[in-house]
C-alpha cells in the first residue's frame, strides 16, 4: 500500500473527540496512516475550529482533540484558500470547515475523511473516504 | 447528534442497543481498546476491511480529475 493522505473534515474531528462507538472507523483508518501506509492527516483549521464549537465545554473531548492536533498539527489557510472558503461556503451553504476541508483535499491531491459523505456529496465533492460505521446485520 | 450542516447517519443506538457491553465505555468515554468482546472484535474487524478497501480503491488520476470539477463547479479553477 503506498503512502496515501487524507484530510479530517468537521464531522472525523467531532466523532473523534466523542470517542465512542462511531470513532471506531476514524481509529482504524488512524492505524492505516500510523502503521501500514505512513500517510499523512491534515487537520484544516476551520474545520478544527468548528469542531471546538460543536464540543463546547465537553472538557473530555476537547482535550482528545488536542491530543489529536498534537499529533498531526493543523492547516492553516492562506489568501487565496480564504477567499475559496468563502465561495464555496457562501455558494454551497457549507460550513467554513467542510469548505476548507474539501479545498485542502483538492489542493493536497488526497481524499476528505468524513461521516458527512452525503453534505460533501450533495455540494458537488467526490473525493470522499466514507466512515460512516456500517454495522454487521444481526 | 444535530450538528449543523453535518449530517450523521448514526446508528450507535441501536447497535449499543444489542450490546449493552458497550454502554460502559460510552458513559466512561474511556480510550478504551481492551473491550474484546466477540462482537466488538468483529465490528472492528468490518470496518479495517471497509477502510483498507476504501484505501485500496483511491485512483490518484480520477482523484485529481474530481478536485478540478469541484474547483470549476464554484468558479475556482
Amino acid at each position: 500500500m503506498t503512502a496515501q493522505d487524507i484530510v479530517l473534515d468537521t464531522s472525523a474531528l467531532v466523532v473523534y473527540a466523542e470517542n465512542d462507538v462511531e470513532t471506531f472507523s476514524l481509529d482504524e483508518l488512524l492505524d492505516e496512516l500510523r502503521y501500514d501506509t505512513g500517510g499523512r492527516a491534515f487537520i484544516p483549521w476551520y474545520a478544527l475550529e468548528d469542531a471546538q464549537r460543536i464540543l463546547r465545554d465537553d472538557q473530555t473531548a476537547l482535550e482528545r482533540l488536542q491530543a489529536l492536533v498534537a499529533e498531526f498539527g493543523v492547516r492553516l489557510a492562506d489568501a487565496a484558500v480564504q477567499q475559496g472558503i468563502e465561495e464555496v461556503s457562501l455558494a454551497g451553504k457549507l460550513t467554513a470547515g467542510m469548505a476548507h476541508a474539501m479545498l485542502l483535499a483538492v489542493q493536497a491531491g488526497c481524499r476528505v475523511a468524513t461521516f458527512s459523505a452525503v453534505t460533501l456529496r450533495n455540494a458537488g465533492f467526490r473525493q470522499v473516504l466514507d466512515l460512516s460505521a456500517s454495522f454487521p446485520p444481526e | 447528534m444535530g450538528h449543523p450542516d453535518i449530517d450523521l447517519h448514526i446508528e450507535t443506538p441501536a447497535f449499543v442497543e444489542r450490546h449493552p457491553e458497550l454502554a460502559a465505555r460510552l458513559a466512561g468515554r474511556a480510550d478504551d481498546r481492551s473491550l474484546d468482546t466477540p462482537e466488538v472484535t468483529a465490528l472492528r474487524a468490518s470496518i479495517r476491511q471497509r477502510i483498507r478497501q476504501q484505501l485500496a480503491d483511491f485512483d490518484p488520476e480520477q482523484n485529481r480529475a474530481d478536485g478540478q470539477a469541484f474547483l470549476a463547479r464554484y468558479g475556482l479553477s
